[in-house]
């Protein structure tokens, strides 16, 4: 039974009636691509030998938007149900550009975790006088990541304009880039002993906490035949074999630099038009 | 006597071989500086006379004359100022209309196809020419372009082709023929005035940075931002209200932070200082000369051969 139950099959018999009789007279598909973009911030790392253990970072660096802003004193959230109702003064809100302008989001931590998530709020200010008058509500994080909205959402009006100061873009909301090492497994019988590793990967991706939030980019190396390096967006990460612990050896040559990456979503719509007559 | 000979000779050989004094090393030979001014190239005045690798290199932007509706182009002044502009900026407009037009005499085999009296405007591509309206909302069709062509030119329609409308501005201007939606009944027409209601503008957006490295002055250089060319319109009609993406152009800033970019349109846009939130400094000169013309024009041979001719410094 679907999650509709008995009610959403007999609506779906009563469709497929309709559409049973009607010939699909067009279908037209339209892909939307959008965009936005992130700043790597730039961090020092001295050049030394280090261990890293599986599954941990060997390099991270923070990730913020490109704008910033500070809420000036409380504001509505206007989410619905299980969504915190207000941010206080002082909350950082991360910027959005949207066609009209910027938007300036922050993340409402759900109040009841096991039934309902994370939502975004956004605010606008429409006419540029330094106070926000609407906020957006706009879903759950992109891919999970407290930095990213691709579609807000309609606009609501606030009881009060918001006032808020911007922020350079270091100071925003951040989350982290980082470089996260895990062995390569290579299966093996059940009564044979573990194959010893000889490949490690390497995944680029953004983080909250430890917890990885969607991959980007993986390398994979060899960690038997001496040093390995890899170069991914101006970092330099010399792999130098694991130790008897299973640790990875490891030096970071540089860190990337700072800089603007986009992150691309595309989205495709199809519309079907049946007619019954014809 | 051979013991005088003998002797003779050894006097003549031995000045050579043993008297004469070491010879001091000549002098290096400096040669004389190359001309400080590089000899002016020699300017081509044929397409043939181009070097290869130029020619080459020329060939590869030459373009067919896209399918597009034909302009009547306003003027527009662009003084090539440089303004702070903040990303999803409108840099300038310059207006557009059909160039020419003719009406429908006899009735299609549908409605929506149009009706007696219906005004088309003219789109043309390589193959020839078009002529086009955009539908009426229909239930089963959506929005849709209907451009009519007279493959024989005896003054009656004979073919029809069914074009993608917008789904947010719906302008004059379609860039793609659809398919051919078999007309059937020839349907015949006569010239006439273009529309006065379809006048839009064509606009290049700044659509602000895309990626690059961020400097220590906080300007990104080198990067990448975008540009996006686009028409729209202020009508009252809400149907012809709003905007549109044409294309979307990729422009790579240098590692001084800067780049200027001829679109096919005849905009120059050049652009500098790019702030990490998207502001930056942009200059548009040139743009669509005034007159009857095309929002990308055909490209050819000669028209490169006279770009490069005014390259090498040859009178306008």
């Amino acid at each position: 039974m679907n999650r509709f139950g008995r009610a959403g099959l007999a609506a779906g018999a009563v469709l497929a009636a309709v559409c049973a009789g009607a010939a699909p007279a067009g279908a037209q598909t339209y892909t939307s691509r959008t965009w936005t973009t992130f700043v790597v911030n730039a961090v020092s790392v001295p050049d030394e030998e280090r261990e890293a253990a599986p599954g941990t970072s060997l390099l991270t660096q923070p990730v913020t938007s490109t704008r910033a802003a500070r809420l000036e004193a409380e504001a509505p959230s206007l989410l619905g149900m299980g969504s915190a109702k207000t941010f206080p003064a002082g909350t950082k809100t991360f910027g959005v550009k949207v066609p009209d302008g910027w938007i300036y989001c922050a993340v409402a931590a759900s109040t009841v975790k096991w039934l309902f998530s994370d939502m975004t709020a956004c605010y606008q200010d429409v006419d540029g006088d330094g106070a926000f008058e609407i906020v957006r509500n706009s879903g759950m994080p992109f891919n999970g990541i407290p930095l990213f909205v691709f579609q807000p959402g309609p606009p609501q009006k606030l009881p009060a304009p918001i006032p808020y100061t911007s922020l350079p873009y270091k100071e925003g909301p951040t989350v982290d880039l980082g470089f996260v090492w895990r062995p390569v497994v290579v299966k093996v019988k059940r009564d044979e002993p573990p194959a010893p590793v000889t490949q490690v990967t390497i995944t680029q991706s953004m983080m909250t906490g430890d917890k990885i939030e969607g991959v980007t980019r993986a390398q994979t190396l060899s960690v038997t035949g001496g040093p390995q390096t890899m170069r991914q967006d101006g970092a330099t990460i010399t792999v130098l074999g694991l130790t008897p612990e299973g640790n990875l050896r490891y030096r970071v040559r540089s860190a990337m630099p700072a800089q603007i990456q986009p992150l691309e979503m595309v989205l495709t719509t199809s519309t079907y038009y049946y007619v019954v007559t014809y | 006597m051979r013991s005088l000979l003998a002797l003779a000779l050894s006097a003549v050989a031995l000045p050579v071989a043993a008297v004469s004094p070491p010879q001091p090393a000549p002098p290096p030979v400096i040669a004389p500086p190359p001309p400080l001014a590089v000899a002016p190239r020699p300017v081509p005045q044929s397409w043939e006379e181009i070097p290869p690798a130029v020619r080459a290199r020329l060939e590869r932007q030459t373009r067919p004359l896209a399918y597009q509706a034909v302009l009547k182009i306003e003027p527009v002044t662009l003084t090539g100022e440089a303004q702070a502009v903040e990303a999803g900026t409108r840099l300038f407009r310059q207006w557009v209309s059909p160039a020419r037009a003719v009406k429908l005499t006899s009735a299609p085999r549908r409605a929506y196809y149009g009706d007696v009296g219906s005004v088309l405007w003219q789109v043309r591509d390589e193959t020839g020419e078009y002529w086009c309206r955009l539908s009426a909302f229909n239930l089963s069709t959506g929005y849709n372009y209907y451009c009519y062509r007279d493959t024989d030119s005896d003054g009656v329609f004979d073919a029809l082709y069914e074009a993608p409308y917008s789904t947010t501005y719906l302008g004059f201007q379609t860039f793609a023929k659809g398919h051919d939606e078999d007309l059937r009944k020839p349907v015949s027409y006569v010239p006439t005035d273009p529309p006065t209601d379809r006048r839009e503008y064509v606009a290049v957006r700044y659509e602000g940075v895309h990626g690059g490295l961020i400097a220590d002055d906080g300007f990104v250089r080198p990067g990448l931002v975008k540009l996006a060319l686009i028409v729209g319109s202020d009508s009252p009609d809400p149907r012809q209200r709003g905007e549109r993406l044409v294309k979307t152009y990729d422009v790579e800033l240098n590692r001084q932070g800067r780049a200027q970019v001829d679109l096919p349109s005849g905009y120059r846009v050049t652009i500098d200082q790019v702030e990490v939130g998207g502001r930056a400094r942009i200059a548009v000169s040139g743009g669509m000369p005034a007159g009857e013309g095309y929002l990308f024009p055909r490209v050819t041979q000669d028209d490169l051969l006279k770009r490069y001719q005014r390259a090498l410094g040859a009178p306008e």
